[in-house]
């Protein structure tokens, strides 16, 4: 077993010696995972069954269980804080049970080969990260207006036009107008209607002869998203949320 | 724009308080954050109410399924449901004007469906961004008229949705109060 004071982990465990890392990491709050081939089953407000294959799950400390796949930030499964965890050997299968009560929900993942199994006492001092939280895309283009671009000056947030208030509205190096509209996931064409709305709208407001450039903020966006911006005069800034 | 969410709060007599969240339809995780000793899920929505004591079919028609990525449905129990609203507007396909009275009439239009978990949310949400753009491409390419679009998305949605609620709140062309 690789044991340090904070890991305790085995590669190609027994079942048995598996169920005790797992059990002894929930019984001290430890964040634990397990890699192998599972199935998953769920039941609460719907019903889904996953079959069998190589999946990676995490047991955390606030209840939480996710469980991965070889593809995708989101887990194909997962249960929200405040479950309860049970680790179980039933017909020679580890059991993962999830439970939740409010609403009744219970997640099952079962085992029948394990590859991997760890234990980490994570420490974490930090009550709150700013990278990558939801406000956090907005406070870094107001505190790096550079960000969108050289000159860029910030003027508010949340402007109100006609079509919905507006994330950042502010002025070029030039003076002129610039409608910010951010976006954290990669968007389509959707979100340049969006934009396309806020910058008429705010056209419409300011006077007849305005003109307003509108920039659309996202990690990423869709050919087609990318074409439309640019048959109508929009631009786009890639940034990481 | 970020993500918008409508969050609609069952009162005790059964009607809803609306609240909006900025970034509420992100991933739609808000369903989980939700709770009676949380129920603004940290600052995550707007505590103060837009709307008061309205039915269920009034929250509807304040969605802007051009604006809104979520609607969340707290029943008095503390249950949330989550719906994500699906707009059917072609006019930034076509280069039109996207405000209300222009060519590309942004009257809400679409409908609002069901789903039931985060993931859920997202395959329904990405399969539907890749409907519609295939859609436009053919009304764009002069193969299909709007009105044909707009069913053929509304019998696909329907179709892929056939187990859910699926609502229809502006097929009247209701006024949204926003």
């Amino acid at each position: 077993m690789t044991t340090t004071e904070s890991v305790r982990a085995r590669t190609n465990p027994s079942i048995e010696i598996a169920r005790s890392v797992v059990e002894t990491g929930l019984d001290s709050d430890a964040l634990v995972t397990i890699f192998g081939e599972c199935t998953v089953d769920y039941e609460g407000r719907a019903v889904s069954t996953l079959g069998p294959g190589d999946r990676h799950v995490m047991c955390k400390p606030d209840g939480t269980v996710l469980v991965h796949t070889d593809e995708g930030h989101q887990p194909v499964n997962w249960q929200p804080p405040g479950c309860t965890h049970e680790i179980s050997i039933e017909d020679d299968v580890l059991t993962l049970r999830s439970e939740r009560s409010t609403p009744e929900e219970e997640l099952l993942v079962q085992f029948r080969g394990i590859e991997h199994v760890a234990a980490f006492d994570v420490t974490d001092p930090e009550e709150l990260s700013l990278t990558g939280t939801e406000e956090d895309l907005r406070e870094r283009v107001l505190d790096e207006p550079e960000l969108i671009e050289p000159g860029f000056t910030p003027l508010s947030t949340e402007r109100e036009t006609p079509a919905g208030a507006v994330d950042i509205y502010g002025e070029d190096a030039n003076g002129q107008a610039v409608v910010v509209e951010l976006k954290r996931r990669r968007v389509g064409p959707d979100a340049v209607g969006q934009l396309a709305r806020y910058v008429e709208a705010l056209e419409r407001d300011l006077h007849d002869d305005a003109d307003v450039r509108g920039i659309l903020v996202a990690p990423s966006v869709t050919d087609r998203a990318r074409t439309l911006l640019a048959e109508r005069g929009l631009e786009f800034v890639s940034l990481e949320p | 724009m970020a993500h918008h969410a409508l969050v609609a709060y069952e009162r005790p007599d059964g009607r809803y308080d609306i609240h909006t969240s900025r970034w509420g339809g992100f991933d739609c995780h808000l369903a989980d954050a939700i709770s009676p000793t949380d129920p603004y899920a940290g600052d995550a929505i707007d505590p103060a109410p837009r709307v008061v004591a309205r039915p269920f079919g009034d929250v509807l028609t304040m969605v802007d399924p051009a604006r809104h990525e979520a609607l969340y449905r707290v029943s008095a129990e503390y249950v949330v449901d989550t719906y994500l609203p699906l707009w059917f507007g072609l006019g930034h396909y076509l280069g039109e004007s996207l405000l209300n009275g222009g060519p590309g009439d942004c009257q809400p239009d679409g409908l609002v469906v069901a789903v039931d978990s985060p993931a859920d949310a997202e395959a329904f949400r990405e399969w539907f961004a890749a409907a519609k753009d295939t859609v436009a491409e053919a009304v764009v390419g002069g193969y299909l008229s709007r009105t044909d679009a707009r069913a053929v998305l509304a019998d696909a949605v329907s179709q892929r949705g056939a187990s859910r609620k699926v609502f229809a709140p502006w097929s009247e062309r209701e006024t949204n109060e926003y």
